[in-house]
């Protein structure tokens, strides 16, 4: 069987493409994948570092802290206007005129 | 040692992924060079080769611990190349739809001939360029040599339907493959 036409041009496709690569090319990759693994155990040892616990903990205690500050303040403020409401209807209803 | 025996290219597979840094390097220069026209022959741009041949080699590394059958570790690595190549013509596609019209895309700007230098090679990049992205990663899997089962497994349909689709691209191919000489 004859090979297709376009055999040699496939080869000289791999070629083309495998010029692209530099010749340090495997060296770059493991630095790269050294880089980012320092670059994750770095963060990771932040993240996890007694201060930097503290202070994500204090951020969402004081988020909580003030979550339910602005709900409760709410409903009491909700609850004080239904009351108005009422003592106005009721002073209303014993107005003469 | 023959990388292209199975046993020792399992036993490779093994070494690299207990993260023996020189098995790893063994096997990205084994394979380098065959990744490198692979995603060259689905992007069909030069400037695309290296950083995706890296991005490609960067996962081999991080998920070899997760391949269960170093045996399969030839169609492993070439899947994950063309998704790699895949997602990549992607993700250009969404840099084009929300860049300003004013800025120009250098993906978008067909690589120059004369920086291939070669009527052949022109020739098949142009055939190539004809086809759709998932059509050339057919048959640049089929140019790999990898089996009709693994094609399939790689794209995610039947054996049938892959039959079909790679008669349809190789048709395709031929059909645009007018080399000058």
């Amino acid at each position: 069987m004859n090979p297709p036409p376009e055999s040699r041009a496939w080869r000289q496709l791999n070629q083309h493409a495998a010029a692209q690569l530099p010749a340090d090319f495997p060296d770059r990759v493991l630095r790269r994948i050294r880089l980012a693994h320092a670059e994750r155990t770095g963060a990771a040892r932040f993240f996890l570092h007694p201060f930097a616990v503290s202070a994500y903990t204090a951020a969402v205690c004081f988020a909580l802290v003030v979550i339910i500050h602005s709900r409760s303040t709410a409903a009491t403020s909700e609850r004080h206007l239904a009351e108005w409401h009422e003592v106005a209807m009721q002073t209303a209803s014993l107005d003469p005129l | 040692m023959d990388i292209t025996e199975t046993t020792a290219l399992a036993d490779l597979v093994r070494q690299a992924q207990q993260g023996r840094e020189d098995a790893q390097r063994a096997l990205i220069v084994a394979y380098q060079n065959r990744i490198a026209g692979f995603i060259y022959s689905i992007t069909g741009r030069s400037d695309a080769v290296e950083d995706l041949a890296q991005i490609v080699f960067i996962k081999m590394i991080r998920a070899l611990p997760r391949l269960d059958q170093p045996a399969q570790f030839e169609a492993w690595l070439f899947r994950m190349a063309r998704n790699a190549c895949i997602d990549h013509i992607r993700r250009q596609r969404w840099q084009k739809l929300f860049s300003p019209l004013d800025q120009e895309d250098h993906f978008e700007i067909p690589e120059n001939p004369s920086s291939v230098d070669n009527e052949e090679l022109d020739a098949l990049r142009h055939a190539l360029s004809k086809l759709k992205p998932a059509d050339r990663a057919l048959i640049a899997l089929a140019q790999e040599g990898r089996s009709q089962q693994e094609m399939a497994d790689a794209t995610g349909i039947s054996v049938v339907a892959l039959k079909a689709r790679l008669h349809r691209a190789r048709e395709q191919l031929r059909q645009y493959y007018e080399p000058a000489s």
